[in-house]
């Protein structure tokens, strides 16, 4: 974990573009927010994996995103009940439910469609954001993190001593 | 930038082959642990498997050495099977159904005893949370006959109120009031002086000489005077005595009217604290009520725990139906389908059971818990004949829950030729043993709207009952032991009715008849009768005693009566 931690710093730091860091982040927000072993979380793993996007990042957010739907699982709940019992929607919701695939998905789960429609809805937004996350802190943040007192004393830690031993082995996206 | 990972595609692959690789290798221990699990959270105890084997080509799964702990019995497993095997419909998987054609059950067998305790551990129950509310566990029922340690009579006699003594009280008051009234009216009437003066009186008129003709009429004149006097005196103490007389008489009636009061008190305080044979009730109930009440509880803890196999809770929502799952988070809304099938359904179940005596072999069909999707029950048959012990068994019942609000159970049941062995009936003070037997028996039960009412008929025949004592002396016993060792054959119908709702079973009622209420009334009859005979001739004694003592005060103002009686019979003995 400490390993993917230090990597994706190196990689925050690197000059890799942060369009594959945020969307990986979005990947990794679909497959933390719903539950892990829905089929649908395939092919998300499959467009993680064919489309260049941060691997680090998206691992380390799975993990982390999976966390936090646990604490939002009440919401997510609420929130697919009432997509799937809204009238307006019902012939769709029908439609799919007929169909081999989204059967299998499971998306008649309460859960499953709040999770997935909250991951969804704040796909793009997420993706934008952390666009403009990434890049300001690497042109405002990162120069004065370097320079500041309390990195001084960080470097002189055995943390930083093996972040910068870990570093020096390489890896990346 | 390139935006394409050609890379990715071969790690993807394989990572599903790897994915896929150890679903295979690890499929018989995911089924078996899912079954474990499940299985656990519906019983409320340990569901183990030896293993299970999943075959893809025709998709199947095969479990071996199931075992179903009994929750109440932990050292006990309700259900072991040593196979079952099933087959899927993999299309329907895909549209995440179980559907199973074929499912066979070899070597099905009831209550066989545990290596080791099945009771969940701490953690385990917390996940079996949702289990559906279970009846109360009946009260273990053990029957206690009335004691026969009859309570002291001198003990009865100062804690109950006697009729007889109320009287000699009664009486005594009397006596005294008319022992005032008497005095006072005697003192009112002329005495013995008064008497002596009259004759006085009367010898000097005949002492006085008679002067002329006058003289003579007028001293006859004055004797005639006295006389009438004297008669009308007398009259009034004759009268006066007459009245005591009757007085005294009335009182002697009273105190035999006193003594008979005794004997009737002691007639009714002995029935009082001995028992009738009516008293007694319906014996055949005492003796066989709490198997037949524990049966009744144990079946329905069983249907109340097996009910969501065929009933899940679902909650409509205009055309939607919001379904909870048994297990998994969240809840799955079901739309109308174009071609509606049950999420689970096993069309056709045999069942093979194998008892001491033979093998029970039984169909089950549509067994489901969506029966309102199926829109057929639950049905099932058991059949078996000329096994070791028993002639026939013929089971048959319908689960139909299609309309949920008017959901309809039964099941009929009739063995022949059951031979019974060491079957125990009650304990406590009378530990009945239905040692061998041969029984038939016919049960028709039906759960509809939460009332479950069955009933039932049994057939006894070469009955050995026998009275397991453990000590102690109640006679009752003794004579109950005895009619039951006598009794050969015996029959007896009842019916068992119950409330089944979310709290459980309530309002439990059984009625029963038997030919045995006779026999054992009777031999019971005779000892109360004993006993209730003794118990009034101790009672007789006691109260003949302290009435006696009480009689006593009433003879000594009985006796103050005689003695005003004397005294007027005196006065008119000295009349001249």
């Amino acid at each position: 974990m400490l390993s993917l931690i230090f990597r994706l710093i190196r990689t925050l730091n690197s000059e890799s573009e942060p369009a594959q860091i945020s969307l990986a982040f979005c990947f990794a927000m679909v497959a933390g927010f719903t539950p892990l072993a829905s089929p649908h979380n395939i092919l998300v793993l499959f467009l993680v994996l064919i489309i260049r996007v941060n691997l680090t990042a998206f691992t380390l957010g799975t993990v982390f995103l999976g966390g936090v739907a646990y604490l939002m699982d009440p919401l997510f709940h609420r929130i697919g009940l009432f997509l799937l019992t809204m009238d307006a929607l019902e012939p769709l919701w029908t439609a799919l439910y007929n169909t081999t695939p989204f059967r299998l998905i499971g998306f008649n789960n309460t859960i499953l469609m709040g999770s997935l429609a909250v991951s969804l809805v704040l796909f793009f937004p997420l993706f934008i954001a952390s666009n403009l996350v990434i890049r300001s802190y690497r042109e405002h943040i990162m120069a004065w993190v370097r320079k500041s007192r309390i990195v001084g004393v960080f470097r002189a830690t055995r943390l930083y001593r093996a972040y910068r031993a870990y570093t020096g082995l390489g890896g990346g996206a | 930038m390139k935006w394409i990972r050609w890379w990715g595609i071969a790690v993807f692959a394989a990572m599903v082959a790897v994915i896929l690789a150890a679903w295979f290798l690890l499929a018989g221990y995911v089924v078996e642990r899912a079954v474990e699990t499940a299985g656990a959270r519906i019983v409320g105890a340990k569901v183990e498997l030896d293993g299970a084997d999943l075959t893809i080509s025709p998709l199947g799964v095969t479990l071996k050495g199931l075992q179903v702990t009994d929750p109440d019995l932990p050292m006990t497993n309700a259900i072991e099977a040593r196979r079952i095997v099933f087959s899927l419909e993999a299309p329907a998987l895909f549209r995440r159904k179980v559907i199973i054609d074929a499912l066979d059950v070899e070597g099905l067998r009831f209550g066989t005893p545990r290596k080791s305790s099945g009771a969940l551990t701490r953690g385990s129950k917390k996940r079996t949370a949702e289990r559906p509310s279970l009846p109360q566990e009946g009260a273990r029922q053990r029957l206690n006959l009335p004691a026969f340690d009859l309570p002291d009579a001198k003990e009865i006699i100062r804690r109950e109120r006697l009729r007889s003594v109320e009287l000699v009280e009664s009486i005594r008051e009397d006596i005294e009031k008319d022992r005032i009234r008497w005095k006072k009216d005697i003192e009112g009437l002329p005495d013995r002086d008064r008497i002596e003066e009259y004759r006085r009186r009367m010898e000097g008129l005949g002492s006085v000489g008679k002067e002329g003709l006058a003289g003579i009429l007028a001293g006859a004149g004055e004797f005639m005077r006295l006389q009438k006097e004297l008669k009308d005196d007398l009259e009034r103490i004759s009268k006066a005595t007459r009245g005591l007389e009757e007085t005294i008489r009335s009182y002697e009636r009273k105190i035999e009217a006193v003594r008979r009061a005794a004997e009737e008190d002691a007639r009714r305080l002995a029935e009082k604290y001995t028992l009738s044979a009516e008293g007694l009730g319906n014996i055949s109930l005492l003796i066989f009520g709490a198997r037949i009440t524990a049966l009744t509880d144990r079946a329905v803890r069983w249907y109340v725990r097996l009910r969501p196999l065929v009933e899940r809770v679902k909650e409509k929502r205009g055309a939607k139906e919001i379904i909870r799952p048994l297990r998994g988070r969240g809840v799955y809304v079901r739309f109308r389908e174009r071609h509606p099938s049950p999420d689970l359904l096993v069309r056709r179940a045999r069942l093979s059971v194998s008892l001491p005596g033979g093998d029970v072999h039984g169909s089950v069909t549509n067994i489901t818990p969506d029966q309102d999707v199926l829109g057929r029950p639950l049905e099932y048959r058991f059949l078996a004949e000329r096994l070791e012990g028993l002639k026939s068994l013929d089971l048959a019942g319908v689960i139909d829950h299609v309309d949920p609000a008017r959901s309809r159970d039964s099941a009929d049941l009739k063995l022949r030729g059951y031979r019974v062995n060491e079957l125990s009936l009650a304990g406590g003070e009378l530990p009945v043993v239905l040692k061998k037997a041969l029984a038939d028996l016919d049960v028709r039960a039906a759960l509809s709207g939460g009332r479950l009412r069955a009933d039932f008929s049994a057939a006894f025949a070469s009955a050995d009952i026998r009275v397991e004592r453990t000590g102690g002396d109640n006679p009752l016993v003794e004579a109950l032991a005895a009619a039951l060792a006598a009794t050969e054959d015996f029959g007896m119908k009842g019916e068992v009715t119950a409330t089944l709702g979310e709290g459980g079973i309530t309002n439990l009622e059984l009625v029963l008849q038997s030919d045995l209420d006779e026999v054992l009334g009777d031999a019971v009859a005779g000892v109360i009768r004993k006993l209730a005979a003794g118990l009034e001739k101790e009672l007789g004694s006691a109260i003949a005693e302290r009435v006696e003592g009480e009689l006593g005060g009433l003879e000594t103002g009985l006796g103050v009566l005689e003695g005003l009686k004397k005294e007027l019979t005196g006065r008119l003995g000295k009349a001249p």
